[in-house]
């Protein structure tokens, strides 16, 4: 491919322009046409970023396929894009989860499914958008953008309580993302650009009080969005309420902004700060592991009680993180990755019962291994790369927070530890209550297995999730490279504000 | 000689609206059967030529009618925005007028008396040709609040709002009086140099002139505050946008509002300048209060126009900020602001008017329902403007706020910044609940829109701009820096 070809514009763009072409063609009501036109459109996308993958090289630190246009003129603002390795692979979680979000949705959708199908592409877009951001303005733009559409995917197609959950998704996030926006308008005004290279080297002289202001800022709005204890309760509710393919892109790649947010800006920008409140991080990842994971196994609804677990594996994300040690990142991102596959097919798996039964109660649902094979064996294996069995990508993650976890700081280390094996206790409680046992509820008898669609959706990531569990060299070899990048970052940057305190 | 005619040639768009507005009347005497629709299209183009007048006239800074008025870029930008509002709403007016009967042809000279007086207003360069300038554009508008004569929220609406506006009058006077009292001038320039005489001197007197100055000046910002209802003189305005017909409402809500912000912009910043310290508290607190009442007082109103009333307030609290900040930043973000304030608000009225008709029973938020399934296209359009006005990026909205707010940053006004974005995250909560009342709730029964196709054009243009905006935001904010040099090069 030839370096001048824009190619992230045109993986951002294309969905946005597809997501147009869609609402435009949604007149004449054909709802296949729109609905081929977004598979079409969403498969290109991947093939797209398959095509990157083939030209991207990973044994370099620096940002590849950048593009820099001039936006904001005069205001040293642009629009800049750039990846590395920890963009690309969230990248291409989104694009492969897009289509998948699409054919789950192929026929379970009824009402204005061409809307459906342009709001998803435009996430598409917009998702993909945030992660190639190399300018903290476009980050924020496209981080913020991402609220329109997921607030329409739970408000016209969620459940019976959808607008509360649809209001409370959207004021929550806003509310926090406002502050981070205060954040970065000092920045601008104290170092005069916004260019994320350029402020990885100016931040960090900021004095020391400013940078915690700052974190906090930046801290509250990820938190929000990845979402971290106490600052948790709108997940629960937009899980719920959200459509089957909402719940997918919901847990499998919009919590991952606020983890990357927190790679890519808090940690590298604010490296002091970041040190300094270690342990707060560490105390609020190590309370949501274990609170959240006590309340996941009281639940009712399945489908909140993945949306509990969600909030416990992000806990292993942010302590990962906040770890500041090569196998924290390293275990951060192969987490956020593995999550998002993990979690996206508990979804696919809670959508497949809801669209035959119409609910999600855990008692109405018995033996389901007698009558649904293929799903039980699903469902199995999703259950155990949740609880991070060694061969499934759930193991890699987890294994390698904990370790970096351990040598900071070894009571972490135990709670989250303690954190893993309640994981453990509610997903196969889970399991043992819904797929074993006798089939005693009647209502059951005629329910059927998976459907070709169904398949088509769920096997494909069960692959993946095998397949980075066994060999997860493809995603941390590919991942040394970001992530020495970002620990040079702090050490410089540690050693200049030791410098300056001295 | 010379100079009067120098002086009418600079005032062209002003004498051509007048003349027209004239012309107009008299046509309405002698001749009775006349189209409602047709004339209001032949004012748009009238209004449209006098901005195209604006635009062609050389930028440079004139002084006319022996320095009773004064021409510079802003105001010239000023003149342009009311001109192109007025524009907007004779497009928008045919659209109501159907279904309205008591639109009646007076209707249209009345606007366009009432942009001469705004456009006077703008430019004026003394304290007399600014009232001036104050009671024509605020007389037509109450003779337009009470064109529903049969009305009685109408009725009620035109008493209030000719009572404040009396109020607001005398106000005005008697801080023009204390002004002229302190300083012994009534033009601006004199009024300037002499306030900064008065803080220089060394003189017995000077304590007393002093306080009769700075009472002179609060006085004479209430009277804009009341103008603008900024909070806490906004009590009005929820009645009076309820109380008027929709085009009226547009009217007031568009027009008037940036005239006042900008007449106060060039007080501040061309008379006040010197005393700095003693409005910046002021306009500062306006602001704050304004933007928690525009925050809060929607969250329960069921009515479409009230909630837009609230809203009104709120953009004036964050139009003020950038007024508060007074840095360069501070008066760029802020013109910019009222321009895309002013281009969401007409996209908002062309959008609703469009699918009421401007018939008054439909000024229940729930009667939005179901549009999106109704009209997904205006449904949309609708939406778009609200996210807009919400702030949420990547709409223009989000830009409007972002300028301002850096310029409240960059002075480091942390408080003001604060409230900023916190009673931005609760005014968000009123804009989506357009949006979850068209699109999340079923509708029992159909919409009836009736299209006007300039008001759809007016409706269209307005959404572009605010979708499109991101790709070139560029282009407003050096126009605004322009202007805003002329104001700090005075």
């Amino acid at each position: 491919m030839t370096t001048n070809f824009p190619i992230l514009t045109t993986i951002t763009f294309l969905p946005i322009a597809a997501a147009l072409l869609i609402m435009l063609c949604g007149n004449i009501r054909k709802e296949l046409i729109c609905k081929v036109t977004a598979l079409v459109f969403s498969l290109a996308n991947l093939l797209l970023v398959l095509c990157i993958w083939k030209c991207f090289n990973f044994t370099t630190q620096a940002m590849q396929f950048t593009e820099k246009l001039a936006w904001i003129k005069g205001y040293n603002i642009y629009y800049s894009t750039g990846i590395d390795a920890i963009s690309l692979y969230l990248i291409t979680l989104t694009a492969i989860l897009i289509p998948i979000c699409i054919i789950s949705s192929w026929h379970s959708i009824k009402k204005s499914c061409t809307n459906f199908m342009a709001l998803f592409m435009l996430l598409e877009g917009l998702v993909i958008g945030t992660f190639c951001a190399t300018d903290l303005i476009l980050f924020y733009l496209f981080f913020e953008a991402v609220l329109i559409p997921m607030f329409f995917i739970i408000g016209i197609w969620g459940g019976n309580d959808r607008v509360y959950a649809a209001f409370k998704f959207f004021l929550y996030t806003l509310l926090g993302s406002l502050f981070m926006l205060l954040g970065v308008l000092y920045i601008y005004f104290t170092t005069g650009t916004s260019s994320i290279s350029e402020l990885l080297v100016l931040m960090p002289q900021q004095p020391l009080h400013i940078q915690k202001i700052l974190w906090w800022a930046f801290f509250l709005s990820f938190a929000v969005k990845i979402p971290m204890w106490p600052v948790h309760t709108w997940l629960p509710d937009a899980h719920v309420q959200a459509p089957t393919a909402g719940s997918v892109i919901l847990a499998g790649v919009l919590l991952k902004l606020g983890g990357y947010g927190f790679l890519r800006l808090s940690l590298p920008m604010l490296p002091t700060a970041s040190f300094i409140y270690e342990n707060t991080v560490f105390c609020l990842s190590v309370i949501a592991v274990i609170y959240t994971s006590l309340i996941a196994l009281m639940q009712k609804d399945i489908k909140k009680l993945i949306a509990y677990s969600s909030i416990a594996h992000m806990g292993f994300v942010t302590a990962g993180i906040f770890s500041g040690s090569a196998q924290g990142i390293e275990g951060a991102v192969f987490q956020m990755i593995s999550h998002g596959f993990i979690s996206a097919a508990l979804f696919l798996c809670v959508g497949v019962l809801y669209e035959r039964m119409h609910t999600k109660e855990i008692l109405f649902y018995n033996g389901l291994a007698n009558r649904m094979p293929a799903y039980a064996l699903v469902f199995v294996i999703l259950t155990m790369a949740s609880i991070g069995l060694p061969g499934t990508s759930g193991f890699v993650g987890e294994f390698l927070t904990l370790m970096a976890v351990f040598q900071k700081n070894r009571t972490y280390g135990f709670m989250l530890s303690l954190g893993m094996v309640l994981g453990a206790a509610y997903m196969l409680w889970l399991v043992a209550r819904i797929l074993f046992g006798p089939m005693v509820n009647s209502k059951l008898e005629q329910i059927s297995d998976l459907t070709i669609m169904e398949k088509a959706t769920l096997y494909p990531i069960i692959i993946a999730i095998i397949i980075i569990g066994i060999y997860p060299k493809i995603i941390t070899s590919g991942l040394e490279k970001p992530v020495e990048k970002i620990l040079t970052t702090i050490d410089r940057n540690n050693t200049y504000m030791i410098n300056s305190i001295d | 000689m010379e100079n009067i005619t120098q002086s009418f040639i600079l005032l062209a768009p002003e004498l051509i609206l007048s003349l027209s507005a004239i012309a107009l009347l008299l046509y309405g005497v002698f001749v009775k059967t006349h189209k409602i629709n047709t004339i209001s299209y032949l004012a748009a183009f009238i209004a449209f030529i006098a901005c195209i007048v604006v635009t062609s006239m050389p930028i440079k800074t004139h002084l006319a009618f022996s320095d009773m008025l004064l021409l510079t870029s802003l105001t010239q930008y000023g003149k342009l925005l009311i001109l192109l509002a007025i524009t907007c709403i004779y497009c928008i007016l045919p659209a109501t007028s159907s279904r309205n009967s008591f639109i009646t042809y007076e209707t249209i000279p009345m606007i366009m008396l009432s942009a001469v007086g705004m456009m006077v207003t703008i430019s004026s360069n003394s304290l007399l040709s600014l009232y001036m300038g104050l009671e024509l554009m605020s007389l037509s508008s109450y003779v337009l609040v009470a064109i529903n004569r049969d009305s009685i929220s109408s009725s009620e609406a035109s008493v209030k709002y000719f009572i404040m506006g009396a109020l607001t009058s005398c106000l005005y006077l008697f801080g023009a009086s204390l002004l002229y009292a302190a300083t012994g001038h009534i033009d601006f320039s004199g009024i300037r140099d002499a306030a900064n005489s008065i803080q220089h001197l060394d003189h017995v007197e000077v304590p007393i002139l002093l306080t009769i100055f700075v009472t002179g000046i609060v006085l004479v910002i209430t009277s804009f505050a009341f103008k603008i209802s900024a909070a806490p003189f906004h009590m009005w305005t929820p009645d009076v946008y309820q109380g008027s017909p929709w085009i009226i409402t547009a009217f007031l809500a568009s027009a008037p509002k940036v005239t006042t912000l900008l007449t106060l912009s060039r007080i501040l910043y061309g008379i006040f300048i010197p005393n700095d310290l003693h409005w910046l508290p002021i306009i500062s607190f306006l602001s704050a209060a304004s933007m928690l009442v525009g925050g809060i007082g929607a969250i329960m109103q069921k009515s479409i126009k009230r909630i837009l009333a609230y809203s009104s307030i709120g953009h004036i609290g964050f139009a003020l900020m950038g007024l508060a900040v007074s840095n360069e930043e501070g008066v760029t973000a802020f013109i910019v602001y009222i321009t895309i304030y002013l281009i969401m608000n007409l996209g908002v009225f062309a959008c609703l008017i469009l699918i009421g008709g401007g018939n008054d029973d439909k000024d229940e938020i729930s009667s939005l329902s179901g549009l999106g399934k109704t009209n997904p296209l205006l449904a949309f359009g609708i939406s778009a403007l609200m996210l807009s006005m919400a702030g949420i990026p990547p709409l223009a909205g989000f830009f409007a706020k972002l300028y301002i707010i850096y310029g409240a940053v960059k002075q480091e006004m942390t408080s003001l910044a604060v409230i900023a974005v916190i009673s931005s995250v609760l005014a968000a909560y009123y804009y989506l609940r357009f949006i979850k009342v068209m699109y999340f709730e079923e509708r029992n029964k159909s919409h009836s829109i009736e299209y006007t196709i300039p008001c759809a054009f007016v409706a269209l243009i307005m959404v572009l701009f605010n979708l499109l905006y991101v790709f070139s935001p560029s282009w407003l904010l050096s126009l605004a820096q322009a202007i805003t040099k002329s104001i700090f090069d005075i």
